[in-house]
């Protein structure tokens, strides 16, 4: 499972496991640089708790983040390990999808996207039925701004989001790299994960929240929430 | 209004036949007396009682006119001509002459074929006669001249035969090297008036008699016996045997081109879509039964009819009822009413041909400038070029209710104002809750508050700021290369700004290069200016303040699906500047090479456009981006006396003489006034001069205003629009590899 921490591999995980399947290991990129076209970069660290609480082991491999190159790492990856397929959050990009399905090829293994060419409102209204937990960490496109920082997706969010939509095309799910999510919560989730300090980043047409501390607590205790709103 | 039927039955006889038609105007400096030769033709075309005319002032209908005296708004009327035993229709649009206005003379001139210059025999050749020329010329628009106020010359300058003679022989020539300077290269020759030929009538409107030198002969009439009328004051008898109608309407007919002859040579001018098809043909040809070709020239909203835009017809028809397509509003309307003009009244009729002016009712988003075409024919109509106007709306002022609760209504009036008047800008920023109107000069502004008020049933009481100077950011050597991604990072854009050379702005400004040209012929064109073929022929997008956008990539994938969102990126940063968010002005901007995601969802307009406005926005800060200052032409008639004083005060403004002439017993100077030392002018001068000047200012170029000036600028303008006092640093805007 190629996990980056974000909503669309955490429920694609979620379907993995509804559906049946054996998921043996999380897989985590780690790129160097910040203009991947492949793989996640904000809070990559936090794959580590992601993984604590779904009690999967965890893969990490760092990558370059140069582009084509960095496949060669994932492949390197994946070829390390006993496993029939790799399972991806890929909803829309034709990019991301076309080039794990050549690595899978190349290795034997199958390819699995549950999430692909689902309707993106329909995906988000599914985070919300089940209870999915996360925040947003990272927005890179006209129209978002600072304050979108540490939202956590609720149906108000989604109807932000069609409105951005609607004025600047933008992909409801963020297929297209315009935000980015991080998942403190979700239904396979053992324990949660709390932040405890974060600090968020404006750089006038972008910006992210950087999370610098968290831990995971029992789901029941509510007094471990910390106020991400508050850090700055 | 029977007589006014029985005139219009005959008018809509004579719209068929195109060479007995005349579409003209009449042009001049305020006060030259425009407005009262206009009545005085209105009474031989039987609409004006004769012992009226000279003081009614028909065309000048509107409340605030009469009060002034001044013509503001365009009104149009038609009248009958007969001529050797041929009857004429003469479709005929005055102007206001006041410079603040000259943006409805730009309108209208694209309406008519030939224009008669009006102009004061004792002022002479003036700033805004040139001005108006000049645009008439722009436009193909003949002219031919009417030297007006020849009897001040005898009564009150108390000047002989020969001194007159001398006076207007100036008059002439000056008028003449206007065409010289201004005219296109086919007609400057041409076009010259002479009064042997017939081009060139004198009178005194007020008094109502003119002649040329033909009907003068014919009439047996010499100048000298006009002056012993005036000395032994029996002047009265003047206007039965040289009635200024036929003085002037013989002019018209005999000299100015009908439309058959005029769309000949206008139409390639003023439309640059393609001659050789069918539209094409028809609008060259006049062709009644083309497919229907009209520019609006003019838009007033009418109380019980809505929405009135009236314009000319190049081709086909249109009747109450026909389908018809607004090129630049993409809508489609069914006409409601066809209607003609005579003087204040609107007549409907049943249809209007090409060659003629009509009024149509029910298009509600027709605006001046727009192109209008049959439903039929809309796929691929090229819409006329836009206007140019040689003015630009550079005073802006900030407007608000005095009760909050009433600025709905303000917002409602400002913008009904603003569909009437296209050089008056309007904007209203809910945000910061600003609601500024832009106009040409001070006078403008405060008619428009009037108006404002009468709209609003005059209950409505507005506070307004003291008057703005509107600026441009511009720059004068070219920026860094630099970088710019998008905001998720997957795709960068290498861009760099240069400032756009001065010939390339004169086109533009002129009409010669234009978004509608397309872009194959503004290659053409641009090569012809010595651009390099390469810059030439990628030209993406002209934006409204002169900034040129040119695609200079070589090879790049998924560049044509992203070219559109580019472009708007580039207006967008265009519109505000970084130096203190006034339009940027004459640039031209490279993109030199570009690197896409391939997949189209990662490289939407959420992403590219800022991409776009970053890179632009930090190349332009680091080329050491100047502040521009609009300009104006002063131009001042006043005695021998006062001429020191005159001097001094357009000095002490920043100001710079030019020329300094003398005319007579007076000296006309002109020179440059900045728009920002124009404020309170009119106190100084009359202080100056104990009130002995007459001048006029009117805009003229932008200017980089100097360092201390742009300082303060740009501090204000920060402080006002509540940014931050520093202006951003270019690195903020670049990004690194």
């Amino acid at each position: 499972m190629l996990i980056s921490g974000g909503k669309d591999s955490a429920l694609a995980l979620h379907h993995a496991l509804v559906n049946g399947h054996n998921v043996k290991y999380l897989v985590s990129m780690v790129p160097q640089r910040d203009d991947s076209w492949m793989f996640h970069h904000l809070n990559i660290h936090l794959t580590d708790l992601f993984a604590e609480s779904t009690s999967i082991p965890i893969v990490k491999q760092e990558t370059a983040g140069v582009r084509e190159e960095e496949l060669l790492d994932l492949k390197t990856a994946l070829s390390t390990l006993r496993i029939e397929g790799v399972v991806s959050g890929a909803v829309a990009s034709t990019y991301q999808k076309h080039r794990i399905e050549k690595i899978c090829e190349e290795l034997g293994l199958k390819s699995i996207t549950p999430l692909w060419n689902r309707n993106p409102l329909t995906l988000l209204k599914e985070l919300l039925t089940l209870k999915f937990k996360a925040v947003i960490t990272g927005v890179f496109a006209q129209g978002f701004s600072r304050s979108w920082l540490g939202r956590e997706i609720t149906s108000k969010v989604v109807k932000d989001l069609l409105d951005l939509k609607r004025r600047f095309q933008i992909s409801l799910i963020g297929e297209g790299g315009e935000y980015e999510t991080l998942v403190l919560d979700a239904p396979f989730f053992e324990k949660k994960i709390d932040i405890v300090e974060s600090e968020r980043f404006w750089k006038g047409e972008y910006g992210y929240l950087l999370v610098k501390k968290a831990r995971l607590n029992e789901k029941a205790d509510p007094s471990a929430s910390a106020d991400i709103h508050g850090a700055s | 209004m029977s007589k006014l039927k029985k005139i219009t039955s005959r008018a809509i006889k004579l719209m068929d036949v195109k060479k007995n038609i005349r579409d003209i105007g009449i042009i001049a400096h305020i006060d030259h007396g425009k407005t009262t030769m206009t009545d005085s033709l209105l009474t031989e075309a039987g609409l004006l009682s004769p012992t009226i005319a000279g003081r009614a002032r028909v065309l000048d209908y509107l409340e605030e006119e009469q009060k002034r005296g001044i013509t503001i708004k365009t009104a149009n009327i038609s009248l009958l001509h007969e001529e050797e035993g041929e009857e004429y229709l003469i479709n005929l649009i005055d102007t206001p002459g006041h410079v603040d206005f000259t943006g409805k003379v730009t309108r209208a001139l694209r309406a008519i074929d030939g224009a008669v210059v009006v102009v004061d025999a004792v002022e002479e050749v003036m700033v805004q006669t040139e001005t108006v020329t000049r645009q008439a010329l722009n436009e193909l628009v003949k002219p031919v001249l009417f030297i007006n106020k020849v009897d001040r010359l005898i009564k009150e300058l108390k000047l002989n035969a020969e001194e007159i003679q001398v006076k207007l022989a100036r008059i002439i020539r000056d008028f003449n090297n206007l065409i010289a300077v201004y005219g296109e290269e086919d007609q400057k020759e041409k076009w010259k008036v002479d009064p042997a030929e017939g081009t060139v009538a004198f009178g005194s409107a007020l008094h109502r008699w003119g002649f040329t030198v033909d009907i003068a002969k014919k009439k047996n009439v010499k100048f000298s016996e006009i002056i012993d009328l005036y000395k032994k004051e029996q002047a009265d008898g003047l206007v039965d045997r040289l009635p200024l109608h036929e003085a002037i309407l013989t002019m018209v007919v005999k000299h100015l081109p009908n439309p058959l002859e005029a769309q000949r040579y206008r139409i390639p001018k003023v439309w640059k879509g393609e001659i050789d098809s069918g539209m094409g043909q028809a609008m060259l040809k006049v062709d009644p039964e083309g497919g229907t070709g009209m520019v609006i020239t003019l838009t007033q909203m009418d109380p019980h009819a809505g929405l009135v835009a009236t314009g000319r017809i190049f081709s086909g028809s249109v009747k109450g009822g026909d389908r018809v397509y607004l090129v630049g509003a993409k809508k489609e309307y069914r006409v409601q009413q066809v209607a003609m003009y005579m003087g204040a009244f609107r007549v409907p009729v049943e249809k209007i041909d090409a060659g003629n002016i009509a009024a149509l009712l029910g298009l509600d988003l027709a605006r001046a400038g727009e192109t209008l075409v049959s439903a039929d024919h809309k796929d691929g109509m090229v819409p006329f070029e836009s206007i140019t106007y040689v003015s630009e709306p550079v005073i802006t002022i900030a407007v608000e209710p005095k009760r909050p609760k009433e600025l709905p209504r303000l917002i409602d009036v400002m913008e009904r104002l603003s569909i009437e008047d296209p050089n008056l800008v309007t904007s209203i920023n809910k945000e910061t809750g600003e609601y500024l109107l832009s106009g040409m000069g001070e006078l403008h502004l405060e008619i428009a508050i009037k108006f404002l008020r009468e709209y609003a049933g005059g209950n409505l009481e507005i506070i307004t700021s003291k008057p703005l100077v509107v600026y441009r950011e511009s720059t004068q050597s070219p920026g860094a290369v630099v970088m710019a991604k998008s905001p998720n990072k997957h795709s960068k854009f290498w861009i760099q700004v240069e400032p756009l050379d001065d010939k390339t702005i004169q086109m533009i400004e002129k009409g010669d290069l234009a978004e509608q040209m397309g872009r194959k012929r503004m290659g053409t064109a641009l090569k012809e200016a010595g651009w390099p073929t390469k810059e030439a022929r990628n030209i993406w997008s002209l934006e409204e303040h002169r900034n040129i956008l040119v695609d200079m990539t070589k090879g790049v994938q998924y560049l044509r699906e992203v070219r559109d969102m580019f472009i708007a990126g580039f207006r967008w940063a265009c519109q505000n500047g970084p130096l203190c968010d006034e339009p940027i002005r004459g640039l031209k901007v490279k993109l030199l090479d570009a690197s896409l995601h391939e997949d189209p969802v990662h490289r939407g307009p959420a992403q590219v456009m800022p991409a776009a406005r970053r890179g632009l926005l930090g190349s332009f800060l680091s080329s050491d981006p100047v502040i521009l200052e609009p300009i104006y032409k002063i131009g001042v008639s006043v005695a021998s006396q006062w001429v020191g004083e005159v001097t001094s005060l357009i000095t002490r403004k920043r100001g710079k003489i030019t020329a300094s002439e003398q005319k007579g017993p007076l000296t006309s100077i002109t020179g440059f006034l900045p728009v920002s030392e124009s404020f309170g002018l009119s106190a100084d001068m009359r202080s100056a001069t104990s009130g002995h000047a007459f001048w006029q200012t009117a805009f003229d170029h932008w200017d980089k205003a100097p360092a201390s000036v742009s300082k303060e600028v740009i501090a204000e303008t920060r402080e006002r629009r509540g940014m931050s006092p520093e202006i951003p640093r270019a690195s903020k805007f670049i990004d690194q590899t």
